[in-house]
């Protein structure tokens, strides 16, 4: 059976990367005395597979993974184990569990949604920072949101894709290359990004984007 | 304290900077309010001076870090060595090197230990010292904390590292760990209970810091290079060691290695520290004994880790089940100098191979001797994957290998290698040394014979498809003459004679499947001057550090170039330590230290070398 499970990594966790995560998790799951599935070969590994890798330094509330075990698992059971098990700013927040099979995490997800906070020194047009992101790369873009939550706080919520979709001429969401022409803009125009972080996965489904969670029956 | 904005900022564009975040599983530390709440706890940074990596696949550091924060008055939390871009991120943004639990700055620790594993190490060291805010020198450090300390297998040999230390601890530290620190506290509460007349009579707080050094001096292990001085003669070798800790005694007092004479008495670390990130050695490691009771001449390690003493198999087979669940590693290492010595070896390997946790883990026994019981031994751990077996014959004749007492012929070599063959194993490394002392160009040449007898046998004993796949590693390293073994007097060969034997061997071995390797003999001749080297060598080492000598061990870093100008600038001769045969006679600078075995047995042991030579002249 496959237990599909949704973890942050917060704080100094945003420094490890996709393959520490992988070794973490593996390594977490054996402490918690879960019998994970074995890969096949001489040096056997438990069956863990992740969501798509996000950039070093950035903080996740979505990060999803999949695990393999060969006997029945609970998971509001699994949740409390692995979580006495895990390092510091690392929390599974949700689990399901499947006896079917499941596409892997990174074969389905499409969409990862990142926050954007920014705070403003002096007064600007929210349609200002819309139309900037606007002209940023729109094939790369599923869809964004912009708010003002306070007077000078902006929440930016981009939609970005994260695979080539056949039959749509998309491109695929770098982090780096947007974040870097954020602060570019944010400095010009007196703003600064307070944070960011990536607060959802999604599947499209019929042009709606779906939670990794609905694949679980 | 650096709060998590701080360090976000210092992190930005930094490699790897999972080496700097700490939050890992294990982690033993106080709290920061608990540290509030009680001033007087002794606060220790323990620091490995490498990557963290490299520092925490080191097990000294696990077993001190455990037994210090065991106790509710003491905490200890780790540092390493900054990677060069983050040093310099720390130096441009003037932050202080930090440990990683608590992220305090180094010098608001009370003490700051370092392992000093090998020589090479020495330029970190300094840095690190630095890169905390200090003094380098001991003698310009006024304050009363932090105290700096180190110890570890260079440290046996005190003097070169002396002038940046306070202290330095000789032999196992656990067994003074618990005593120093409670000495320490002692004068914290001294010093916290008068602060502010400490502060305002800067005389009487150098005579509180005086007093605890020579405290801690009377402990046994601890070494206080400011209580010591070498007086020399007009040849540079040393005249006397001179004592002026106390009234009573001209003579310099010895300073005996301190000795866990129950290893059993310390609970295995079955829940270290397990990182984050990869590090070079990612594996439980259980030690099973300290000590070797082999002998071959050459070896430091073998003497100054005596006596030679096992662990209980039932406490080994308990630890190792429990740790690998309460870590979740997926290897095991058991480690000593030489696995195959324990007594209990077969029983425990059993138990552990037959738990049910084999299936998902591995097994390494990094320090086999490979004879027909070890080769019994690697099949139990290997089983179908068959990763890799080492030799290390040292030596390439059977002649030289009785000089320097390493115990194994040449027909015990060529069985077990067949045997493994036969087995199936097709990755097999070797282990020599050249410039090993009575050397002669035959011994060489048999290196070169050893290596392309063992091809022969491959092909013989392989069939065409292991054959095919057969990887022969050799690995061929410069002799390097230590401290406390019956070669410690013997020169060390010149660097370019080195060379040319290294050279002589690769061109008479079959190269197709062999893949040669070792250390740079330029390194061996530095490794071997401060392993020798005396009082006058600190001023070598901070010239050395100025330049900007760092990560020595890393072969891309060290730069023979800048360690001969900075011998230069300070006035020494590397060639003094290094290619001189010391005589027998001569006070060595490491007379100061007591390791357990008497001179005289070391120049008996040498004279025994000498005379295998004469004794076994012709044959090879």
């Amino acid at each position: 059976m496959i237990i599909r499970f949704k973890y942050c990594k917060k704080n100094e966790a945003r420094y490890l990367s996709h393959l520490d995560m992988l070794r973490i998790l593996s390594r977490s799951v054996a402490r918690a005395g879960i019998e994970a599935a074995l890969s096949r070969g001489f040096n056997p590994k438990p069956r863990i597979t992740l969501s798509n890798p996000i950039p070093l330094g950035v903080q996740s509330l979505a990060e999803y993974a999949d695990l393999e075990v060969d006997a029945y698992l609970d998971a509001s059971y699994f949740i409390k184990k692995i979580n006495a098990c895990l390092p510091e700013n690392i929390t599974v927040i949700a689990a399901a569990s499947t006896e079917s099979k499941l596409k892997s995490l990174m074969s389905v997800i499409d969409i990862v949604l990142y926050d954007f906070i920014l705070e403003a020194v002096q007064n600007i047009n929210l349609d200002k920072i819309k139309s900037f992101i606007a002209a940023y790369d729109s094939s790369s873009i599923y869809r964004f949101e912009a708010e003002a939550q306070q007077k000078k706080i902006f929440l930016l919520k981009i939609y970005g894709y994260v695979k080539i979709l056949k039959y749509n001429s998309n491109r695929i969401f770098k982090f780096n290359d947007f974040n870097i022409a954020l602060k570019e803009f944010a400095e010009s125009n007196g703003l600064h990004i307070k944070s960011s972080k990536k607060t959802a996965a999604f599947i499209i489904k019929q042009e709606r984007l779906a939670d990794p969670f609905e694949e679980v029956v | 304290m650096l709060d998590l904005a701080e360090i976000g900022a210092l992190l930005e564009g930094i490699q790897k900077p999972g080496r700097y975040i700490g939050k890992e599983f294990g982690i033993k530390s106080k709290k920061p309010g608990y540290l509030l709440k009680n001033p007087g706890t002794v606060n220790t940074a323990l620091v490995f001076p490498d990557v963290y990596e490299v520092g925490m696949s080191n097990l000294g550091l696990q077993i001190l870090y455990k037994i210090i924060n065991s106790s509710p008055r003491f905490n200890a939390e780790r540092a390493f060595s900054p990677w060069f871009d983050f040093e310099d991120r720390l130096r441009k943004s003037c932050t202080k090197l930090f440990s990683l639990e608590n992220r305090i700055f180094l010098d608001c620790f009370d003490l700051i230990g370092f392992n000093a594993a090998h020589e090479m190490l020495y330029t970190n060291i300094v840095n690190a010292i630095d890169l905390s805010g200090l003094a380098i020198r001991s003698s310009e450090r006024k304050s009363l904390f932090p105290l700096v300390c180190c110890g570890g297998s260079a440290a046996v040999n005190p003097w070169p590292i002396s002038a940046f230390m306070d202290f330095m601890v000789i032999g196992d530290g656990e067994a003074v760990i618990s005593l120093i620190l409670e000495t320490i506290s002692s004068y914290k509460d001294k010093y916290l209970s008068d602060r502010t007349s400490y502060l305002e009579n800067y005389f009487s707080l150098q005579q509180l810091k005086k007093e605890m050094l020579r405290s801690l001096g009377q402990l046994e292990g601890v070494f206080v290079p400011s209580l010591y001085s070498l007086v020399y003669n007009r040849d540079n070798t040393v005249k006397k060691i001179i004592y002026s800790g106390g009234k009573e005694d001209k003579n310099a007092k010895k300073v005996k290695k301190a000795t866990v004479k129950d290893l059993d008495s310390f609970e295995i670390p079955a829940d270290p520290v397990v990182p984050n990130i990869q590090t070079v050695h990612d594996r439980l490691n259980i030690e099973i004994m300290r000590g070797c009771g082999r002998g071959c001449r050459f070896c430091q390690a073998g003497f100054i880790y005596r006596p030679l003493r096992q662990k209980k198999v039932k406490n080994l087979i308990n630890k190792s089940i429990e740790g690998l669940m309460q870590t979740g590693y997926d290897e095991i290492s058991f480690t000593s100098l030489s696995s195959s010595d324990y007594r209990n070896l077969k029983k425990l390997i059993e138990k552990v191979t037959g738990s049910d946790l084999f299936e998902k883990i591995s097994i390494s026994l990094p320090s086999l001797r490979l004879d027909s019981f070890s080769l019994e031994i690697a099949e139990m751990i290997q089983s179908g994957r068959k990763t890799g077996l080492t030799f290390a014959p040292e030596a390439g004749s059977q002649r030289l290998r009785d000089i320097i007492k390493k115990d194994i012929s040449a027909d015990e070599l060529r069985e077990s290698i067949r045997a493994a063959f036969l087995k199936g194993w097709t990755k097999v490394k070797l282990y020599f040394m050249v410039g090993l002392p009575f050397e002669t160009d035959d011994d060489i040449k048999a290196i070169a014979e050893t290596t392309n007898e063992i091809i022969d046998l491959a092909r013989q004993c392989l069939d065409k498809r292991g054959f095919s796949r057969l990887q022969l590693g050799v690995s061929i390293n410069a002799f390097c003459p230590k401290p406390f073994t019956p070669f410690q007097w013997c020169a060390q060969e010149k660097i370019y004679k080195l060379e040319e034997k290294i050279r002589a061997v690769r061109q008479s071995i079959n190269s197709r499947f062999v893949k040669l390797h070792g250390n740079d003999p330029e390194k061996s001749s530095i490794e071997c001057a401060f392993a020798r080297g005396d009082s006058r060598l600190s001023d070598v080492i901070e010239s050395a550090w100025r330049s900007g000598a760092k990560f020595d061990n890393w072969a891309d870093y060290f730069d023979y170039g800048l360690w001969k100008q900075s011998f230069a600038k300070a006035g020494a001769d590397p060639d003094f330590y290094t290619i001189r045969q010391y005589g027998l006679n001569e006070t060595l600078p490491w007379d100061v230290i007591d390791i357990g075995i008497k001179k005289d047995y070391f120049i008996k042991e040498y004279s025994k070398a000498m005379q295998g030579k004469k004794l076994n002249d012709n044959k090879i």
